[in-house]
């Protein structure tokens, strides 16, 4: 974090921000009722024919899934397609990796994150236990995770490294911190026990942009595994089957990204895998809305290396 | 299906816990005071509702965040419809009609929507990238790049207020 969201997060500390009465009140009214168990939504909405059909649609396709999970041991489930928003989770048997294996300097890092969470106020940090640092080089990530994490991406002609957004590191929004070409995110609890580590890196390939994130699991970790995609509006999910180069098998999701004025003209596409050590994410995003088989082709040329 | 009665006590906890940051991430999707109070509210009635599929309890913070982030996209989409010129030719917000006292809230009312859930969540909820992410439905990625965008935006616009 640098000095500039130092300064935001301070100034967000400090500004007043006084609720209305109205909502004060209302408030006070649904937790009593929260707590006498009397509760009840306040009328059910009803979904369109088209959402239905959406609907009747994705369950198909989850069913399908269901029945290739043994195999493919990543699933996509929870596909939920609608008007107002769109999404799905990724969930599959992911390693759970001994603590130990992990290195000191991801202990201390949870020490950090301990210690910090014991000295902040948790109404005013409703998720304290986040740690984050940038890293020059995917062996740098390595080495400060403790193992190797397979890579084939970092020896490919056919990309060039960018940073761990996977933004063209010369970008000129980008500051030194945002430059740098990983990142590694951890999460820890009041313990002193890690939860979850994430190791994020970025890579262009003409026009596709290429991010790759590592998720793993340490024993004892409480945070529900799995990854996903959520978009808003109705959007258009494919997915395929296939296995990697070296006979991984993974689960690709292209996206039809919805038509309205909340995203950008882009096309993206997701794959997802297990390895040794936890589970990979591989997101492409290329202009246009056109470009989705471009997308996928990018992605299967990639999956190939793994 | 209501609260298992064990739980209502944490639940109304961290209900009046979050008041605060739930209106706020409500306010920022919606701009408008009122359909914030409403998405709230709605958020809580599903999260009571609900509550049987939440796995992690101790995630019930975030939990609310994301029920309250969704509810106020529907209101807004809902509202989308029908909302009027005039409210419409008053956005989006002119930070420089509040420059030179600019505060971080008027600063954030410029970003796009998008951007404004990841700073509200960012650094007035302290939350990572991550756990922003699964709030608002995109990828780590996909919400870094929006922080990054608007901490670009919200330079700019605190050096001209600075300077103002």
């Amino acid at each position: 974090m640098d000095e500039l969201d130092q300064a935001l997060r301070a100034m967000a500390k400090c500004e007043a921000f006084s609720l209305p009465p109205a909502y004060e009140t209302a408030m006070d009214g649904l937790e009593e009722q929260a707590r006498r168990g009397t509760l009840a939504r306040r009328g059910k909405r009803r979904l369109g024919r088209r959402m239905l059909l959406l609907a009747a649609a994705a369950a198909v396709l989850l069913a399908a899934t269901a029945v290739s999970m043994d195999f493919w041991n990543v699933r996509v489930e929870d596909v939920l397609v609608g008007q107002e928003g769109s999404s799905y989770r990724v969930n599959g048997e992911i390693p759970v990796i001994p603590i130990e294996r992990f290195s000191d300097a991801v202990t201390s890092a949870v020490a950090e994150v301990s210690q910090k969470m014991a000295e902040q106020d948790p109404i005013l940090n409703s998720s304290p236990g986040y740690w984050f640092r940038t890293f020059d080089s995917w062996t740098d990530c390595e080495e400060f995770v403790g193992f190797p994490l397979d890579n084939p991406l970092e020896l490919t002609g056919l990309l060039e490294t960018a940073n761990y957004s996977a933004i063209a590191q010369n970008a000129e929004s980008l500051d030194e911190e945002s430059r740098r070409h990983c990142a590694v995110a951890l999460r820890g609890n009041t313990e002193g026990e890690l939860q979850h580590l994430t190791v994020d890196t970025g890579y262009l390939m003409g026009e596709i942009r290429i991010q790759m994130t590592v998720s793993l699991y340490p024993e004892g970790s409480g945070m529900e595994p799995g990854t996903g995609a959520s978009w808003n509006g109705e959007a258009g999910f494919e997915v395929t089957s296939s296995v990697t180069g070296g006979g991984i098998p993974y689960t690709l999701v292209a996206t039809e990204t919805p038509k309205n004025d909340y995203y950008n003209d882009f096309s993206s596409a997701d794959a997802y895998f297990i390895l040794e050590n936890g589970l990979y994410t591989l997101h492409a995003v290329s202009p246009g809305r056109n470009s989705g088989a471009d997308v996928k082709a990018a992605l299967e040329e990639l999956l190939a290396l793994f | 299906m209501a609260i298992p009665e064990q739980e209502r006590d944490r639940f109304c906890r961290v209900l009046h816990e979050q008041r605060t940051s739930l209106y706020r991430l409500a306010l920022s999707i919606t701009r408008d005071p009122a359909d914030a109070q409403e998405a709230v509210a709605e958020a809580v009635c599903r999260a009571c509702e609900r509550f049987h599929q939440l796995r992690e309890r101790d995630k019930l913070p975030q939990w609310l965040l994301r029920i309250t982030a969704n509810e106020s996209r529907r209101l807004c989409k809902k509202r989308g419809r029908t909302v009027p010129l005039e409210t419409l030719a008053a956005e989006p917000a002119d930070p420089a009609q509040a420059l030179p006292d600019l505060s971080l809230w008027q600063a954030v009312q410029s970003l796009p929507r998008d951007q404004r859930e990841a700073v509200v969540l960012f650094y007035y909820e302290d939350l990572p990238a991550e756990e922003i992410a699964r709030i608002v439905g995109a990828s780590p990625g996909a919400v870094r790049v929006r922080l990054s965008r608007a901490r670009a935006k919200l330079r700019e616009l605190l050096k001209e207020g600075e300077h103002g």
